[in-house]
């Protein structure tokens, strides 16, 4: 009788034990299932947010449009000038100064934004490309090298003051357009991240690529008009059809 | 059904785990080049690869591992989590959109692999232990039932 109960004891309590390892294993494989359902659903919205891309025509996009303007009104000013009608002391500066004004124009024109037209798809790496060429390429060679040339071929002449009005415009401009495409750059690194698509305001008041199209195209505006700043000073300096 | 379904899903098991572990071993590949880092220094990140692959082995071969086999949960579990690490491994070589994939030149996101191997590690570890309780489970039911038919 007693060896009977014992044996009902110990059947029991293995019923227990099994099934307190049968709780213990399917917790462990509900919190599998939880994360990996979490991580399946967060993947593919994610990879559905970062794939958007968006068609844009480039000739009706505002600041595209402007900046091909103003970079081709920088170039027409510049070639209006008629060197042989300046005076022959300024003749050698307005040549070389010409030729730095050019060069950087020539070297815009070959940029990927300016070579844009018609309709196209954008998508977050076609924005981080203009932004990486703007802030590796034109942040140096223009907003920085065209100021620096030109003070050295006109330092000596009357027109260095004038100058330096433009000079200051163009450092001002560059430590905006470093501060802006540097931000840029980093939001559009981050877009590996999670967090890039469960910032609720992003996904419901704004939408982040065209956001980011939009300050990356101001900012080679903002580089357009400082060239054409400087071609106004160039026609003003030296002459010709403002 | 229910059967049929277990035992489709412990196919495609084993075959997933393999597709996994190899992503995940060219993940660490990559990563480790990139940092010229030692691969010995990642035996953490393999460990609960071996695990898992010493209880999937048992699941075959061990007596106690057909009551495993026939676990639709842990079979779907498995087959989920599995595909899981396959989803990272693929989006980290293959998901060219996410800008980082540019940024080491390596033609991989070594950052969005390593954001999501803690989520790897702590599934499978979880799938072992689960693993290691349903056996002891079945180990302990099987010794139970023999019992009782000797006694009876």
């Amino acid at each position: 009788m007693i060896l009977n109960l014992k044996l009902r004891l110990v059947i029991n309590l293995k019923k227990v034990f099994c099934d307190f390892l049968s709780l213990l294993a399917s917790s462990l494989l509900g919190l599998c299932l939880l994360i990996s359902g979490f991580l399946i659903f967060i993947n593919l919205y994610h990879y559905d947010y970062i794939s958007y891309d968006s068609k844009i025509n480039y000739s009706d996009y505002y600041n595209v449009s402007t900046f091909q303007k103003n970079i081709d009104s920088a170039f027409d000013k510049v070639q209006s000038v008629d060197i042989n009608s300046v005076s022959v002391n300024n003749r050698t500066v307005a040549n070389s100064v010409r030729n730095i004004i050019i060069d950087s124009i020539n070297d815009l024109k070959k940029s990927k934004i300016y070579t844009s037209v018609g309709e196209q798809n954008v998508d977050f790496k076609t924005v981080y490309d203009y932004n990486v060429e703007l802030l590796s390429n034109y942040s140096y060679n223009t907003l920085f090298y065209i100021p620096y040339s030109v003070e050295l071929q006109v330092r000596d002449y009357s027109f260095a003051k004038s100058f330096d009005e433009v000079s200051s415009s163009f450092e001002s401009t560059k430590s905006y357009i470093d501060l802006v495409s540097n931000y840029l750059r980093n939001r559009l690194l981050s877009n590996s991240d999670y967090i890039y698509t469960t910032d609720i305001t992003r996904m419901t008041i704004f939408n982040e690529l065209s956001d980011s199209l939009a300050l990356v195209t101001n900012n080679y505006v903002r580089l357009s008009n400082e060239i054409l700043k400087l071609a106004d000073w160039y026609v003003s300096s030296f002459g010709g059809v403002r | 059904m229910k059967a049929i379904l277990a035992k489709v899903c412990c196919f495609f098991k084993y075959l997933l785990f393999i597709f996994a572990f190899a992503l995940t071993l060219l993940g660490v590949i990559m990563t480790y080049k990139r940092l010229d880092k030692n691969l010995v220094e990642s035996i953490y990140i393999f460990i609960p690869f071996l695990l898992v692959f010493i209880a999937l082995i048992c699941d075959l071969f061990i007596k106690s591992g057909k009551g495993v086999r026939k676990n639709l949960l842990m079979q779907l579990t498995s087959c989920l989590v599995f595909i899981v690490i396959i989803l990272i491994g693929v989006r980290a070589k293959f998901d060219t959109n996410m800008l980082l994939y540019y940024k080491y030149g390596i033609s991989y996101n070594p950052l969005y692999f390593s954001d999501n191997l803690s989520f790897i590690l702590s599934m499978l570890y979880f799938l072992f232990f689960a693993h290691i309780f349903l056996f002891v489970k079945e180990l302990v039911e099987s010794k139970g039932k023999k019992k009782e038919v000797v006694n009876s």
